[in-house]
């Protein structure tokens, strides 16, 4: 009797004994995992605090971090130390994720099929490995090598060693192909936003271009093309809340304006000025092309002499109107309720437009400095169409580049690469129209260091960042240093079996 | 006044008769049992003390007996009438000292503990019973932090903190445990008979797994049979704060703010004021733009106080009752909303049914009611509260501008940054409604068994109930500029409410036994059960957007942003407990304690846990040699060791589970979630303390002098910690505390006593105490243990707990060549100049100096412990006046005060303290205060750091009592008035701010204390 009395159980939460025992259990145990891409440092982002993965367009050539004590200002001009907070949430953030995975694919494989039906285990348990991958991808990416940890661990066994860069992908190259074997193609609308097939195809499509394995990028686009995937009609609108459902997603963190957890700040913006933490960089305004699609330099409807702050602005006329559903020019009006125009009064002249919100409090009347509800695209499939295109450059096949650049531009009425570019060109001409197509492209959607990384671009994109002459903005290019983070100095300071990684040490 | 008796006779027998006085005050005392000895005929007196009774023989032997009175036994001659007087137990009392689960002799305890008796008006006018307690034990520190109505309770720490978690001492209010001290603060003082400090672990183990803390036990009043007595108490009177800040004004904000505007950015830089400007803060000639506000004078106010008791207890000799109402109110010392009031009700039943079962009740309930603006007392402190906009406001900013709007912004600072305007504070004590409720009620019911002379037994069943009630609308609100613009604005309206619902269950079963051998072994022993079983449950919701600001309920039409959270908790406790006494010929005292309990917080293989005390006592007074030293009355050494506990930690830290409060998005819908988002700890166990007491007391010339010392050393290990390197890859940032840490505590108490009358009517008493805390550190922080950092304070082996930790400061740099020469002064050295703190270049990476001041050279700053508490305090008595005052103070203890004005103009635009009237310039070199602006002269150094001792005249109280003889006449046995004072007269280096606060950084953002002002009553009927 005593022994009853004195034995209670939390009455908020699930004793681990008693978890996993249904398919509801494994179920809200995936979406644990995609909770945590929810955090600030990594798809949810914040406006006036650490850097999420939201705003890494700042590193390299596309943003300047206005408020560089976020991360990527100051690591943009060398001052940053392991200390930075930036690091260490991107770290433990991705971790929280990865252990949470860990835990589904460690007691979901054990749980019998009268619990859960073999095609619910399956399509959980995909959803487990594709998470899995994107996390730690997502580290191998920023930190190289990383401890790889695949099991659930005590506290005994969490003093690990990094492991290599090979091993981390060898692991996210397998989790990905078992979770596009084991995961749907689609879900009912109401379970919108989980891990599909496709989302896998399109990570694992990322993950060999990143390794430059072009024929993996081949094949796993090859399947992609085929599983009704299109681009949304109108490119603006795919960065709104009216976005979210479009087709072009094939992965996306969800975020809804509500009280819950499940909000977002990166879209927020103050009412004085756009989003002024993150601004855009002139090299890139300027390396948009005109409607004509010739850049700037050579296009002849580009007229300088036409005043700033007004409709005819020298960088708005005339535009690839991806420029203009992307950049906050002097003069426009930002929040169409109070009607407040943008001063262009901040360091590099332009603000961001493209998934920053547009009104200065939400249909809920909730300020457009507080939380909000924008979606954050992981992988849309103008990426995919791009990739591929890359990935054919890469291995001269070039026939193929032509319609795949082409779908991209004429969503926005760009003209074809051979109205413009002409036919038959050169592998390495080809490779330059795809790279600024994904730039312009894909602008502000956090991978643009990526990519920079992948084609040793890093320091020619800090130099052209350094001839911007942005005011208060010096970018210094530090062998190494601008390539790879640093492990937090924190997880170095608990766990001796971590070493620093040698550009840091 | 006698007892009479006269005599009637008839044949066989004889009829007594009479009337029974209380000799305390000649009234007559009803339901006293006469009993004639040996034989079945007793009676009992009716209202007015009268009696009759048929007696068998001549000369009987009668026995005077009533709850609360001593027993008289007269042997009647049957012829002459015999003088007596019936004494009331409150004299016996005086000897008797409550102890856990029962009461002892003062001169057969063992343990230390110390009993305060309480008159049966209490005037004091603490708004918080616990207040009581300020200078009246030793070796207990009572703080207050805050001076809001409602908010401005004390806490008590009893022989110095033991624990990194909670140090409230357990409370025992007649019987019924609580583990904070809500329900004591909230007792009518005058309500309260007694408050007992269980120190030492003897005293303690019976409590055994709460007792770590200490242990303080309170008892009610009872009622005492006799004619039915009503006591009216009352006081009205006013607060104001001890110290009232002093801001430097307008014109002198405005050229110190330049200044430090040109040592921060150059001599080319725009200034904010011009000359003109300043000019027309002296002239008032542009009130809107250029004021001159004194804001600590404008927010500070005098404040009402008030507050009523009655009650009315009576009896007979076999049911006595007590019952009071109890009224307070009490506004806040700072203009807006903020009041506060309390209802009182308690009813205490006590009842002989035969003469072996008797039954007890007891209940005890409260109802208080806070009000204030939107976001109640957070409305008041914090950055962006009332008080800090002491140094927050600029003077610059009016409170009203012509227009009649609230004054939100400086003239000058408008066109720098017209969005940041201030928190006008007199706006801000009004906005919006904010309303707590809170409502407890106690009620424990007893049943008494006497088996047999010797044996007994008890059982009794308690409940706890506390119900809260919180209530916050915040109105739709814009604030505007003089020319009517709109500076900011708050487009929603929002209500948010919430409630608990908290109770306690407890069942104790005791079995007692007392016997006598051989007359001299002397032995009781204690047996008990007991079981606890708490839950806590409440809920919260909010809702935005109502279409009025009048009605504030959910139902009147909110529609946006719904939210609504809640949980429970629930806990219990199953325990064993025994004491044995023994005591030899009144010499030779040996007392053990052990409980053992199991607990709900604890995982199956931790959940029992086993607590023994043992203490002994030698009455040297008692010994044959000691006889003829007249002037020693009594002489006692003890000494005590013994073990208690801990439990008060989170429930189910044991348990690792999954957080399912979590969410994600899908479709168009949210979906739960879950994870484990906290690491358990399967192993946590009981905190720990070991504590041994030597002590002495005597009583000296008759026991008009008394003395008590003690030297304690307490020892507590097994204490939770959490700061344990875990790598963040595992996946969890939270891990449960785990039991590695350990701290010790020694000191010493003195207590004197002295007791006098001198001719001619003046009766007095003065006494005192001291209590030297020699040694409070932390001993040991676990296996891998991390030192914490947090604020202004360290965790680390070797100094006391939460020392204060930051760089030092070693002076003024005055001329450059003193810059280049000293170390680097941060990161920055070339921003060092003259004017500026001149830190201690203490360590380095190497454990050395290395020529650069930075994050290796912080150290400990000051000891937030204070070495000594003392306190002193006089009763004259004379004629019917009466004079009670009461000092307290603490010595040698540090405070940090580091905001609200302390700091050399940071922030652009916070006033200063006028002491910085004398900071460092060029021309006028302070070797004091730094310049104005400058580099690192704000960071946490022992600049901020300051004394806080104090000496403090607590409590002082005058009265009259009018003549009995003469309000006798209107049927009254008592009438007293009486002025008195709370913190009147305060004694400190400390400057601008109240010496006694709490330990933290941003303690001078709180409401500062006050002093009371009262007038008085006692009535009595």
């Amino acid at each position: 009797c005593s022994k009853d009395f004195t034995e209670r159980a939390s009455l908020t939460q699930i004793a681990k004994e008693n978890f996993w025992k249904s398919e509801q259990d494994a179920q809200l145990a995936i979406n644990g995992i995609y909770d945590a891409m929810q955090d600030r440092a990594l798809y949810s982002g914040n406006l006036n605090a650490t850097a999420g993965l939201t705003m890494f367009d700042c590193f390299g050539d596309n943003l300047y971090n206005n408020y560089k004590w976020e991360g990527p200002g100051d690591f943009m001009i060398g001052i940053i130390t392991p200390s930075n907070g930036m690091f260490s949430s991107i770290w433990s953030s991705s971790y929280k994720g990865i252990a949470r995975a860990n835990a589904a694919i460690e007691n979901i494989q054990n749980m019998s099929t009268t619990l859960i039906s073999q095609d619910k285990k399956n399509a959980l348990f995909g959803q487990a490995l594709f998470l899995r991958a994107l996390y730690y991808f997502n580290l191998a990416v920023y930190f190289q090598d990383v401890p790889l940890i695949t099991k659930v661990q005590t506290i005994e066994e969490a003093y690990v060693p990094k492991n290599t860069y090979q091993e981390v992908n060898a692991q996210v190259i397998a989790d990905l192909t078992e979770a596009i074997d084991k995961l749907p193609a689609s879900y009912p609308a109401t379970q919108y936003g989980y891990a599909t097939k496709g989302a896998a195809l399109g990570l694992l499509a990322r993950v060999h271009l990143y390794n430059k394995n072009y024929q993996g990028v081949v094949d796993a686009t090859t399947t992609l093309l085929t599983l009704g995937y299109s681009l949304n009609p109108s490119y603006a609108q795919l960065f709104t809340e009216q976005g979210e459902l479009s087709k072009e997603i094939l992965f996306s963190v969800r975020f809804n304006q509500d009280v819950s957890n499940n909000n977002e700040l990166f879209s927020g913006t103050f009412l004085g000025n756009p989003a002024v933490d993150k601004l855009p960089m002139p090299n890139l305004v300027k390396d948009y092309y005109c409607t004509d699609g010739k850049p700037i330099t050579s296009s002849p409807l580009y007229d300088p002499a036409q005043p700033t702050g007004t409709a005819s602005h020298p960088q708005k006329k005339n535009r690839d109107p991806r420029l203009l559903a992307s950049v906050y020019f002097k003069n426009d009006t930002f929040l169409i309720d109070t009607k407040a125009r943008f001063g262009g009064n901040v360091p590099t002249t332009f603000g961001q437009k493209k998934y920053i919100r547009n009104t200065s409090v939400s249909a809920n009347g909730i300020a457009a400095f507080n939380p909000g509800g924008q979606d954050f695209i992981v992988i849309r499939y103008a990426d995919i169409l791009l990739m591929r295109a890359e990935a054919l450059v890469e291995l001269n096949q070039l026939t193929e580049v032509y319609s795949l650049v082409n779908q991209v531009r004429q969503r926005v009425s760009m003209p074809t690469v051979q109205a413009v570019e002409g036919a038959s060109l050169t592998q390495a001409a080809l490779r330059d129209i795809v790279r600024h197509e994904r730039r312009v492209e894909l602008a502000f959607e956090g991978l643009r260091y990526f990519d920079l990384k992948r084609w040793g671009d890093v320091q020619n994109a800090f130099n052209r960042a350094k001839a911007d002459n942005v005011t208060g903005y010096s970018p210094i290019y530090l062998t190494g240093k601008s390539e790879i983070f640093p492990i937090p100095l924190g997880e170095l300071n608990v766990n001796s079996n971590l070493v620093q990684n040698p550009v840091w040490q | 006044f006698f007892l009479l008796l006269s005599l009637q006779s008839f044949s066989q027998s004889t009829t007594v008769s009479g009337t029974v006085i209380n000799a305390s005050d000649n009234t007559p005392v009803a339901g006293v049992s006469v009993v004639q000895q040996g034989s079945s005929k007793g009676t009992t007196t009716d209202a007015k003390g009268f009696f009759t009774l048929n007696v068998s023989v001549a000369k009987p032997v009668l026995v005077f007996s009533s709850v609360g009175y001593q027993t008289y036994t007269l042997s009647w001659d049957g012829s002459s009438a015999i003088a007596i007087k019936l004494e009331p137990e409150v004299a016996a009392l005086q000897d008797v000292v409550v102890i856990g689960y029962g009461t002892q002799k003062k001169i057969n305890q063992t343990g230390a503990t110390q009993t305060l008796k309480l008159d049966e008006s209490v005037n004091q006018p603490v708004t918080n019973s616990g207040q009581l307690m300020y200078g009246k034990f030793s070796g207990v520190q009572l703080t207050q932090s805050s001076g809001l109505p409602g908010a401005d309770a004390s806490s008590i720490v009893i022989r110095g903190v033991g624990t990194f978690g909670s140090s409230t001492p357990l409370v025992v209010i007649d019987n019924i445990q609580y583990d904070n001290l809500n329900v004591f603060n909230n007792l009518s003082p005058s309500d309260i008979e007694s408050i007992s400090v269980l120190k030492d672990a003897s005293a303690g183990a019976i409590y055994g797994a709460r007792g770590a803390n200490g242990v303080i036990i309170v008892t009610t009043k009872k009622g005492k049979s006799g004619s039915m007595s009503v006591l009216y108490n009352n006081y009205i009177g006013f607060q104001e704060v001890t110290v009232v800040p002093k801001y430097l004004n307008a014109p002198d904000y405005a050229t110190l703010k330049n200044e430090a505007d040109i040592n921060r950015n150059g001599p080319s830089t725009t200034l904010r004021y011009s000359v003109a400007d300043i000019q027309a803060m002296r002239d008032g000639t542009d009130p809107d733009r250029y004021a001159n506000t004194n804001w600590a004078k404008e927010i500070l106010r005098r404040a009402p106080i008030q507050n009523h008791y009655i009650s009315f207890s009576g009896g007979n000799d076999r049911t006595t009752y007590r019952a009071s109402f109890g009224y307070l109110n009490q506004e806040a010392v700072v203009r807006g909303k903020f009041q506060s009031s309390r209802y009182n009700l308690s009813l205490n039943l006590n009842s002989k049914l035969t003469n072996w079962l008797s039954i007890s009740n007891s209940s005890n309930a409260y109802w208080s009611r806070f009000t204030g603006p939107t976001g109640g007392a957070d409305a008041i402190t914090g950055e962006t509260g009332i008080i800090n906009q002491f140094q927050r406001s600029s003077p610059t900013v009016p409170v009203y501008y012509k227009n009649g709007e609230y004054g939100t912004i400086d003239g000058s600072y408008y066109s720098v940054n017209a969005s940041f305007p201030i928190t006008n504070a007199i706006r801000r004590g009004y906005l919006g409604d904010y309303s707590s409720d809170e409502l407890n009620f106690a009620n424990r019911f007893g049943i008494n068994i006497n088996f047999t002379k010797d044996l007994s037994f008890e059982t009794s069943g308690s409940f706890n109930i506390f119900n809260s009630q919180e209530s916050d609308f915040t109105p739709r609100n814009a604030t505007y500029d003089w020319t009517g613009q709109v500076v900011a604005q708050n487009p929603l309206n929002v209500l948010r409410n919430s409630t608990a619902f908290n109770y306690r269950l407890l069942n104790e079963n005791i079995l007692r036994y007392a016997h006598k051998f051989k007359d001299k072994h002397d032995v009781s022993v204690l047996l008990g059960h007991s079981v606890q079983y708490g839950r806590n449950d409440g809920f919260a919701g909010s809702l935005k957007n109502f279409p009025t600001d009048g009605l504030q309920e959910f139902n009147a039409g909110g529609v946006t942003e719904p939210n609504v959270t809640g949980g429970a908790s629930e806990f219990a406790l199953q325990s064993l407990f025994s004491r044995v006494n023994y005591s030899y010929d009144g010499k030779y005292l040996l007392e053990l304690n052990v409980r053992r309990d199991a607990s709900s917080r604890f995982g199956s293989s931790y959940r029992y846990g086993n607590f023994p005390s043992a203490s002994a006592g030698w009455r040297i007074s008692e010994e044959k040699f000691m006889r003829s030293i007249n002037w020693i009355s009594d002489l006692k050494l003890r000494a005590s060791w013994g073990i208690t506990g801990n439990d008060n930690i989170a429930n189910y830290l044991y348990a690792q589970t999954y957080n399912v409060g979590l969410d994600y998005f899908l479709g168009t819908s949210i979906v739960s979630a879950a994870a484990v988002t906290t690491l358990a700890n399967p192993n946590i166990k009981w905190e720990t303390i070991k504590q041994y007491d030597l002590g002495i007391d005597a009583g000296l010339f008759r026991n008009s002098l008394t003395i008590t010392a003690d030297y304690f050393n307490r020892n507590s290990y097994d204490l939770l910690y959490s700061n344990f390197p875990i790598p963040s890859s595992i996946g969890v940032t939270n891990i449960s505390a785990i039991n590695a840490a350990s701290m010790i505590n020694k000191g010493v108490e003195v207590a004197v006593n002295y007791r006098g009358r001198i001719k001619g009517g003046l009766t007095y008493s003065v006494g005192g105490s001291v209590s030297k805390f020699a040694d409070n550190k932390v001993t040991g922080l676990g296996d891998r243990g991390l030192e914490s950092i947090s604020g202004v304070s360290i965790i680390r082996v070797g100094v006391p707990y939460n020392a204060y930790y930051g760089y030092k400061a070693l002076g003024i740099f005055q001329t450059a060549d003193e810059v280049t020469n000293a170390p680097k002064q941060f990161n920055n050295p070339a921003l060092t100049k003259p004017g500026d703190i001149r830190y201690a270049d203490l360590s380095g990476p190497d454990g050395k100096p290395d020529g650069l001041v930075n994050d290796f050279d912080r150290t400990i700053i000051g000891n937030p412990y204070p070495s000594w508490i003392y306190n002193f305090n006089a009763n004259l008595n004379y004629k019917g006046f009466d004079l009670n005052v009461l000092f307290e103070g603490i010595g040698n203890v540090d405070r940090i005060l580091y905001d609200n004005g302390q700091l050399p103009f940071e922030g652009d635009r916070n006033n200063v303290l006028t002491y910085w009237l004398d900071r460092w310039t060029p021309t006028t070199p302070s070797a004091k205060l730094p310049r104005l602006g400058g580099y690192s002269n704000a960071i946490i150094s022992s600049f901020y750091i300051q004394d806080a001792s104090f000496l403090r005249m607590r409590n002082l109280e005058i009265g009259y009592s009018l003549p009995s003889a003469l309000i006798k006449r209107i049927g009254l046995s008592k009438v007293r008035v009486f002025v008195g004072g709370q913190n009147l007269l305060t004694f400190t280096k400390l400057e601008n701010f109240d010496p006694e606060r709490a330990r933290g950084r941003n303690t001078d953002q709180n409401v500062p204390l006050y002093k009371v002002y009262t007038f008085g009553l006692n009535v009595k009927l």
